[in-house]
């Protein structure tokens, strides 16, 4: 196979990388489903297929290792060594897996891929059979001399001598196979005299688990056994006289006729079958190397996101332009209300937002992706886990289907993970302690995906033994994270907080005792990256749920609009409970907190320009509020004015642009005026970070 | 450390133990291996050449030698050590990837070879097998 050039090369090589992890997780979904049915083969001849599309692809782009590797695999993917092996295939497709990623890795950061010598090392005990294969060795030997051999053989019968046909297996577990043989052949020597060695001594022993050979002795066969089973080579051993013993009168020119004819036949039967075998690899070869061409064939196409991200970009740059169309038909319509052309310049609008909005859903769509691609990576999570605490938990999952933007779906990963780790490995409880509890001794992790306005909510729920307030609370305060003075004022929900603050969570105390922690802020700080946010609930005894909520997409947003102090805001309409009105006069001061009543509830009162918060406005003064909700919070913003709701398409500012983190965006209005969006998570883990915590209800 | 049911040699005495190897790590964890096995230490040495003085000045049953040491390799002290005593039984013990200088040591005349890191169970199979060897012809006139 040859390149026409790097540039294609590299294109190449990218589109194997692609393919290969998927590969990767095929192999690993069908590792889980042999570890639970071993014997299921469609699955083993899928994994087989995978592996050979990926030997013949590595191939293709050169990774030789990672290609020797998998041919390693693929042989031994036989549905006979599947049944033999019992749960040892899974294993060894799962350790494939990981070897075939940490090989890939590599690859792509163009480094010396590992060896994977404990995948070596499963395929080498999988084809010398940890059990019930033991059987099949010794029965494979087939004591088939040469006629040279059979004339010694017949010789020494005729002198008097025994004469055994002795198998032995070498014992898979040995490192040093040649060592192995060797040993093993001076023991045969020591038994007595060889007349017949296979392999031949000398010859290459490196993949040696049958040693056959013809042994000319006059001890017993217990002897021999005794002598020949030698400790940590020698496995297992069979000793049988030869056949010929049976009819030692038997005249020399028969035997040798006899062992012509065998010999023929034996001649007749290895031919044709190296050839066959020889053409088959070839034509595997042939077929492998087509796999990529074949894979670009299909009905799919594989596109640099990159490129999607650029007519997205221009989708939006476009949304802006029908906005300034929008506010230039706005101010002909003013001027010539009568005119007439006014109705063509609506109607032309009008046709053109409506293509501009189905041409931005294309756009949206083809950036979505199943949130099942996220929820294949889960089952292996929990099984390693699982095993690794010797605990039993099964997954469930729910509404894989649901549509996510892929750039979103791929920063979920990591934290995702993270929560399903924890939830594994500190949320579900051992089986003698749920049965104690009454529980099912098996425990559940739920995973769960909707779509909810245009949010995406992904559920981890656990039926563990939940988070342990008190215990939080005792270490917030202990790590200074608040003071003891306002833990009576701490509600539930926001006890439960406290997990996500940073510090907390890397305390071990917590971690062991309430069961959960481990860089959970790193968990809450990504999805604020992703202008997402995170909830928690927990029952203790009952488990947690951890709810995480993300934007369907990160390229726009339906906006509400408002100004603060002549500088117009944007916050996502998602996030917006309602809005209301009030006087100063409603708004009181508790401790360093200005908070004003809505119904029954009270809420805090954010200002974005805290200098104007003086209290030097008249008291009859009415602003606007608009109830900002999200996770269960809810604070009130003081805005001057409110501006209407709106499409944004988000620019994405550079870091050096903006110093607060309250900001996570802007957009530019199609009069041109560049609007900040409020990071509104921000604002509110912000707000929580202010002492006054209990006053926010 | 698991108990082993003692070996001792015919004449009941205990089963005698040269041991080389340049780690006084791996001579002590091999020293304590064998006295679970009912054996004795007879020596040490850290390298080939001491090997083989040691060899002749305590003449022991058993030699565990390392393959790779410093000075003199264990091959060339196998070697050494089996001419000038041919009924020298000397147990190789090695790291995996010594393959080729196990295999030389064997033809040299080393009787068995076991690997790093030794596992106690391996070990005393092996020096039960290798003693008996030497006592073959009585145990194959009694096995008839």
């Amino acid at each position: 196979m040859t390149f026409p050039s790097d540039e294609q090369a590299a294109e190449l090589r990218e589109l194997f990388f692609e393919s290969a992890e998927e590969i990767l997780q095929g192999m690993n979904e069908a590792g889980l489903a042999l570890e639970e049915r071993p014997g299921d083969i469609e699955q083993l001849r899928q994994v087989r297929r995978a592996v050979h599309t990926l030997k013949g692809d590595s191939a293709a782009c050169g990774y030789r290792q990672l290609s020797e590797l998998a041919h390693d695999l693929e042989d031994v993917l036989t549905p006979e060594l599947a049944q033999q092996s019992g749960g040892l295939i899974a294993e060894v497709i799962l350790t494939a897996a990981d070897t075939f990623h940490e090989m890939l890795a590599a690859y792509r950061n163009k480094l010396q891929p590992p060896a994977g010598a404990a995948l070596r090392d499963h395929i080498q005990r999988l084809l010398n059979g940890p059990t019930d294969r033991e059987a099949d060795v010794l029965a494979d030997a087939t004591f088939e001399w040469t006629e040279y051999e059979r004339l010694m053989i017949v010789e020494s019968i005729r002198r008097g001598e025994t004469v055994f046909n002795i198998a032995l297996q070498l014992d898979p577990e040995t490192l040093l196979p040649a060592a192995a043989f060797e040993l093993a052949r001076k023991a045969l020597e020591k038994a007595g005299r060889i007349l017949a060695l296979r392999p031949e001594a000398g010859a290459s022993a490196e993949n040696v688990q049958l040693i056959q050979a013809a042994l000319a002795t006059n001890q017993s066969t217990d002897w021999i056994r005794k002598q020949c089973l030698v400790p940590s080579v020698v496995k297992k051993i069979s000793v049988d006289r030869t056949p010929l013993l049976e009819t030692p009168a038997r005249d020399l020119l028969d035997i040798l006729v006899e062992s012509e004819a065998q010999a023929v036949s034996a001649g007749v039967k290895t031919g044709p079958i190296d050839s066959s075998s020889n053409a088959e690899e070839e034509g595997h070869e042939a077929g492998s190397t087509a796999g990529l061409a074949h894979a670009a064939a299909e009905n799919t196409l594989r596109v640099d996101a990159g490129r999607i991200d650029a007519v997205m970009n221009l989708v939006g740059e476009l949304i802006i332009g029908k906005s300034m169309l929008q506010r230039a038909i706005n101010e002909f319509e003013r001027r010539h209300a009568k005119d007439p052309v006014r109705m063509k310049l609506a109607d032309a609008l009008g046709f053109q937002s409506r293509v501009l909005g189905e041409l931005q859903k294309s756009v949206m769509k083809i950036r979505m992706v199943p949130v099942e691609q996220l929820f294949r990576r889960f089952p292996r999570i929990v099984r390693d886990v699982a095993r690794l605490r010797s605990k039993d938990i099964g997954l469930e999952v729910a509404g894989q289907s649901t549509d996510l933007d892929k750039g979103i779906l791929d920063a979920l990963a990591d934290p995702m993970a993270h929560l399903v780790r924890n939830a594994a490995d500190h949320g579900i409880e051992e089986s003698a302690e749920r049965q104690a509890a009454g529980k099912p001794a098996r425990g559940t992790i739920r995973l769960n995906a909707y779509h909810d306005g245009d949010q995406v909510v992904i559920e981890v729920t656990d039926d563990g033994r939940g988070l342990n307030r008190d215990k939080i609370v005792r270490r917030a305060v202990e790590q200074g994270i608040i003071t003891s003075e306002k833990v009576p004022q701490l509600n539930e929900s926001e006890a439960l907080q406290l997990i996500f603050a940073p510090g907390l969570s890397t305390a071990d105390e917590v971690t062991e005792i309430s069961g959960r922690g481990v860089g959970l802020d790193v968990v809450k700080s990504s999805l604020e990256t992703l202008k997402g946010s995170i909830e928690l609930e927990s029952t203790p005894g009952k488990g947690t749920t951890f709810r995480l909520m993300v934007p369907l997409t990160l390229a726009s947003i339906q906006a509400l609009l408002f100004r603060v102090n002549g500088r117009l805001y944007a916050v996502p309409i998602a996030s917006v409970g309602e809005i209301t009105r009030i006087t100063e006069g409603d708004i009181h001061r508790v401790e360093d907190h200005e908070v004003f009543q809505l119904r029954q509830q009270v809420l805090t009162l954010v200002r974005l320009d805290r200098l104007e918060a003086d209290g030097s406005a008249e008291k009859s003064k009415r602003i606007f509020v608009i109830v900002i909700s999200l996770g269960g919070r809810r604070f009130g913003l003081a805005v001057d004015s409110l501006m209407g709701e709106e499409e944004l398409v988000i620019k994405a500012l550079e870091d050096q642009l903006v110093t607060s983190p309250l900001v996570s965006g802007a957009s530019i209005l199609g009069d041109g005026t560049v609007v900040l969006i409020l990071n509104v998570p921000a604002v509110v883990s912000h707000l929580s970070r202010i002492p006054a915590l209990g006053a926010i209800a | 450390m698991k108990q082993f049911e003692p070996l001792s040699r015919k004449d009941q005495q205990p089963v005698r133990y040269l041991i080389v190897d340049d780690s006084v790590f791996a001579r002590k964890s091999l020293a304590k291996m064998v006295e679970s096995f009912g054996g004795q230490v007879a020596g040490e040495a850290g390298d080939g050449c001491t090997a083989i003085t040691e060899y002749a000045r305590t003449k022991p049953d058993i030699v565990l030698m390392d393959i790779t040491m410093p000075q003199m390799e264990g091959i060339e002290a196998v070697e050494r050590i089996v001419q000038e005593h041919p009924e020298a039984r000397v147990v190789m013990v090695s790291s995996v990837g010594y393959q080729d200088n196990i295999l030389a040591a064997l033809q040299k005349g080393a009787r068995h070879f076991v690997q790093k890191p030794v596992k106690p169970d391996a070990l005393y199979e092996i020096i039960r097998y290798v003693l008996n060897d030497d006592a073959v012809p009585v145990g194959a006139t009694e096995a008839k």
